[in-house]
């Protein structure tokens, strides 16, 4: 099955504090789903997700979602089978097109049910995602869980880009001193003759990652850069490295395209903070979000990644702060503030501590990389902060990452 | 004897080609499985601290 509009919904209002959404936020949400004003230029902006030197690490980040539903928390097997098409075997993606029960549902009644019926897994034109509901924001192109293969799928995303008007979201980064260390699609028709190409305005064959978003940012109404290889270079870009991995933003600069660009970090960054920034355009239109203020320093929405390091003297929403009592851990694993076995916490601009990991509907079994709540049944992992969502993330002053750095010292 | 090239393979985690070449007989003679993505992750471990290694590598 799939995921209807009224589960999104439902996802939206219970995340509604996570996700930074006011009642009023909440309102217009169901009623951008009814008749979405993106601001894109498209009824139903589709979206491209492109994979960069990446580990799919944010995809997975995403997809492991852990819902509310049912009170239990479990991995959202209906969100799975809408973007794999079924592969997963808890949700029964063949069934016909199911009938909204229009009496029972709430939120199509809020709505006018002005949609419907549900979109059924693989749509005429490709795989539908719709966590973002109703096939509103469909997903067309995503390499991990795309139906079909090779030039398909090539062909799929010609008439996508040629409409224009989605949103291009991009994890990894970007290899520019070779761009032929990353290839994204063949640029050939599979005849078993070969020669003709699909897209004519790129070369004929093996399509670069580099020439593929040159020919796409044009096109795209909005780019979401997914993860910190993609906002700032990320792992692959740590000093050393032989590829020259950039990010987005580099890339777009380097290439004088310009186009609207949110950054959303973090290694993996929280499923939040990627469905924040759509939900933020579904409501409130793509020019709300380009207003100055809503987007910090680096590019990043300032809602979810803040102005300010998480972590001061001054005081923090980590567990494991001093001023809650515990002292300072003088080996890894010891309880208490991590801040001499290398925490970054006072550099690193997140919500990581207060919006943590894993949080089910009775608050328990929430963690992040250093503290969970304290209380019972909740984990500690007891970790430092690697400040994997910073621009500097992996080389200094976040690594090494188990050594105070200069301007981290402990609170 | 033609020559099926398959770029992208999808619905596996990563970057992946496949060529596979045919006889006359339409029987698959050749495959080729091609990884189109570098990163080399051994060179961003260079002159680093050890302990750093756990964290850099399970990101692959």
């Amino acid at each position: 099955m799939n995921i209807t509009r009224r589960q999104f919904l439902h996802y939206c209002t219970a995340s509604a504090a996570a996700l930074g959404l006011s009642q009023m936020d909440l309102l217009k949400l169901e009623k951008a789903l009814a008749t979405p004003q993106t601001g894109c230029g498209s009824p139903t902006p589709s979206v491209i997700w492109m994979t960069g030197q990446a580990c799919s690490g944010c995809q997975t980040s995403l997809l492991n979602r852990v819902v509310d539903t049912g009170g239990t928390g479990y991995y959202d097997a209906d969100l799975l089978n809408a973007l794999t098409g079924g592969a997963f075997p808890q949700g029964v993606p063949s069934d016909p097109i199911p009938e909204l029960n229009v009496v029972n549902d709430v939120a199509d009644l809020l709505v006018g049910d002005a949609v419907g019926t549900l979109v059924p897994a693989i749509t005429p034109r490709g795989l539908t995602w719709a966590p973002f509901s109703n096939g509103y924001v469909t997903l067309e192109w995503l390499t991990t869980v795309n139906a079909g293969a090779g030039d398909i799928n090539v062909q799929h995303i010609k008439n996508i880009v040629n409409t224009g008007g989605f949103f291009l979201l991009l994890d990894g980064s970007i290899p520019v001193l070779d761009e032929n260390f990353c290839l994204v699609f063949d640029n050939e028709v599979n005849d078993g003759v070969g020669g003709t190409k699909i897209i004519s305005s790129l070369p004929l064959g093996p399509i670069t990652l580099s020439d593929a978003l040159r020919w796409m940012i044009p096109q795209a109404a909005a780019c979401i850069s997914v993860g910190t290889c993609s906002a700032f270079g990320g792992i692959p870009s740590g000093k050393k490295n032989k590829t020259g991995a950039i990010g987005l933003q580099q890339f777009m600069s380097d290439n004088s395209l310009s186009k609207p660009l949110i950054n959303v970090p973090g290694c993996p960054p929280h499923p939040d903070w990627i469905v924040y920034p759509v939900a933020q355009i579904l409501i409130h239109g793509l020019p709300s979000v380009l207003a100055p203020g809503w987007l910090d320093a680096w590019g990043r929405p300032a809602a979810t990644f803040g102005n300010q390091p998480f972590c001061s003297a001054a005081g923090s929403s980590c567990a494991n702060h001093p001023s809650m009592g515990a002292g300072f851990a003088q080996h890894l694993g010891d309880d208490g503030c991590q801040g001499n076995m290398g925490c970054k916490g006072p550099i690193t601009f997140g919500d990581c501590p207060s919006r943590q990991k894993n949080v089910f509907d009775d608050g328990t079994v929430n963690n992040w990389c250093s503290a969970g709540s304290r209380g019972p049944n909740i984990a500690q992992a007891r970790h430092v902060c690697q400040s994997c969502i910073q621009p500097d993330f992996p080389d200094p002053p976040t690594s090494p990452f188990y050594e105070p750095a200069s301007g981290a010292s402990p609170v | 004897m033609a020559t099926l090239r398959i770029a992208p393979v999808n619905r596996i985690e990563g970057h992946m080609d496949v060529s596979a070449t045919t006889d006359v007989n339409k029987v698959v003679t050749h495959v080729d499985n091609e990884v189109v993505m570098f990163r080399g992750l051994e060179n961003v471990m260079v002159k680093r601290d050890p302990r750093d290694a756990p964290i850099i590598t399970p990101r692959t």
